[in-house]
């Protein structure tokens, strides 16, 4: 009795002791983000700098760029993590996450589709009285939200209709994620030079976009859904057992599956459409932290969100090294980073039936 | 507590799945439903966890409609285990700890790891602790399974088909584990079950279903010949070995 006891404590260690290491990690490399860039900054500028002794350029490059970018890897971490590893739990596929399902996708047509009208301004009339550059932002963003949820509700919508065989979920997602490649293609064929550029560097997931009052909105949506997906890790583990069981003990499965698949392409919506298409997040945090902590929710939801946010510092810091002095968008390190996963987890079979 | 069927009816669609069905349960006993495939036990035993909702009659738990009581205060009343288990890479112990979620408010507490480890030592599963569940066998995992529905301490225990892929041995040990517990802690247990002899060994009362209704209701005294023969549609003979009664079919190969 007093064994079990002591084994099943050591083993809740052994996992909090992952999640405070690599909390901690977030620390340094957090510091790496601020130090590196195309300006040199050093330590004592950086403390000047945030303490607000400071009023030179190196003030002005850590509040306007370095620091947007920290706080933007780090929204976009943690909602993309969640994001994946919550679709993953509610349709009960590893391989569910905002870019297989196709919302990321569907954002990217939104926004070539927003790019390639405000090129038209004659279409839509009342928008001639904004100024050129905001009109076309809020298009380009609003569009690019819109897609995002629409796909979601159409996921969401196939899912509620065939109540069994989730697996086919992931089939769908792959057909609409084709389809609006298909569109984007489709407009980017149509598009003049100035357009086709703009729309293909939207695609490129950039942590560097975003400044200030989009992060304000990044960041209310994902605490928000944070709150949300915390409060209902019990429930998630719940549903490891099956719908019939999760029922029977008290979740309503339903709702329970409607609101996270929501919550998550809400989250998954703001922040592509602030920092373009960050490939494969939602797919390689949950998985690293799966490998780690197993799928007990209590565990798995810090850890993958902590991993989210070191993923993509990592994809930044590598896109600036890599091919110095061109700067790679952290996007598309994550995107190379996430194809071998991808393939790793379909081909392997993972010990369990089930995951 | 008293579960009571009214006048329960139910369709899938515009195919009738029950009829009519009347009955109550009492604290202490073990109620085998027992029928051919498609006669509509799945069904009844879904519908009393609260999984359908009938089309007329109601369900009762002592006073109150069972199909109008929360999901959360359900969950305090009936533990469900489904026929098939789903797998995954939760503990032993994890997994037993889902049965506390109704009475978790925002973590689960000390007091929930003890019952849990309480159940473990209880059906000898200690060695099993920390082994992820799709790493267990299958007499194992049922066993996991029916501890999860204990640890939720409720005071109805519902069973599809607790022992349908066991052996021999496991069948036997699952089905002592639940007398007990029915014995020691008054439950009302209902079990969906096709092994008619494995159900005189261990129930005590019996739920006969053919076509949509029930062919009869009681203790052994209902499980004649006559009753038997209807049910399965063919003639059987009832052996009595020692203390053990036996149903054989007569028609052999």
């Amino acid at each position: 009795m007093q064994t079990i006891n002591l084994l099943y404590k050591n083993r809740q260690r052994k996992h909090l002791f992952y999640l405070a290491g690599f909390t901690l990690l977030l620390l340094p490399t957090a510091l790496c983000i601020l130090l590196n860039g195309a300006i040199d900054i050093s330590g004592t500028q950086l403390l000047e700098s945030m303490f607000g002794k400071s009023n030179d350029s190196s003030s002005l490059i850590l509040w306007q760029i370095r620091l947007p970018r920290l706080v933007g890897a780090f929204f976009g971490g943690v909602s993309l993590a969640l994001a994946g590893t919550v679709l993953q739990a509610v349709l009960k596929n590893p391989l569910a996450a905002p870019s297989t399902l196709g919302i990321a996708q569907g954002a990217a047509f939104g926004a070539a589709l927003g790019i390639t009208l405000s090129g038209m301004p004659d279409l839509l009339p009342h928008l001639q009285g904004l100024p050129g550059s905001i009109s076309e932002y809020a298009m380009t963003s609003g569009f690019a939200f819109i897609f995002s949820l629409l796909t979601t509700g159409t996921i969401i919508l196939l899912a509620h209709l065939q109540n069994s065989g989730k697996e086919s979920i992931i089939l769908a997602g792959v057909a609409l994620s084709s389809l609006f490649m298909a569109g984007t293609t489709f407009l980017q064929y149509f598009a003049d030079e100035t357009q086709l550029a703009m729309i293909v560097h939207w695609t490129f997931g950039d942590l560097a976009r975003a400044s200030w009052p989009e992060l304000y909105l990044i960041g209310c949506v994902t605490v928000v859904s944070t709150l949300y997906f915390f409060s209902n890790r019990l429930a998630y583990n719940a549903l490891l057992a099956g719908d019939e069981v999760a029922q029977s003990l008290g979740v309503n499965v339903k709702r329970l599956r409607f609101v996270s698949m929501f919550m998550a392409s809400l989250t998954t919506a703001a922040t592509v459409t602030f920092f373009g298409i960050l490939g494969f997040v939602g797919l390689i945090a949950p998985h690293m932290a799966r490998r780690l902590v197993g799928s007990d929710h209590r565990y798995l939801l810090p850890l993958a969100a902590v991993l989210g946010v070191l993923v993509l510092l990592f994809a930044d810091l590598l896109g600036q090294a890599l091919l110095d002095p061109v700067v790679l968008p952290a996007g598309v390190i994550t995107s190379f980073l996430g194809t071998p996963v991808f393939l790793l987890l379909l081909f392997s079979r993972r010990r369990s039936g089930t995951w | 507590m008293v579960m009571e069927i009214k006048n329960l009816s139910f369709s899938y669609g515009s195919q009738s799945v029950l009829q009519e069905i009347c009955c109550t349960f009492q604290p202490g006993f073990i109620y085998a439903i027992l029928g051919v495939n498609g006669a509509g036990k799945s069904t009844l035993i879904n519908l009393l966890a609260g999984f359908f909702k009938p089309d007329s009659g109601a369900v009762f738990l002592n006073n109150d409609n069972l199909h109008k009581l929360s999901l959360s205060r359900l969950a305090m009343e009936i533990a469900f285990v489904p026929q098939q288990q789903q797998l995954s890479d939760l503990t032993v112990c994890d997994f037993l700890l889902l049965g506390r979620t109704p009475y978790v408010r925002y973590q689960s507490a000390n007091a929930d790891e003890e019952i849990v480890f309480g159940i473990l030592e209880k059906l000898k599963l200690k060695s099993l602790a920390l082994r992820p569940l799709h790493k267990l066998s299958g007499g194992e995992l049922q066993k996991t399974a029916l501890a999860r529905a204990l640890v939720q301490q409720t005071e109805i225990l519902l069973l599809d088909e607790p022992t349908s892929s066991l052996d021999m041995k496991n069948q036997l040990e699952v089905m002592e584990i639940i007398v007990r517990e029915t014995v020691e802690k008054a439950l009302i247990t209902i079990i969906t079950m096709h092994d008619v002899n494995l159900a005189l060994r261990f129930a005590n009362r019996f739920v006969l279903m053919q076509e949509e209704k029930i062919l009869a209701f009681g203790d052994f005294e209902v499980m004649s010949e006559k009753n038997l023969s209807e049910l399965y549609g063919l003639s059987v003979e009832i052996h009595t070995v020692g203390k053990t009664t036996l149903v054989t079919p007569k028609r052999g190969i």
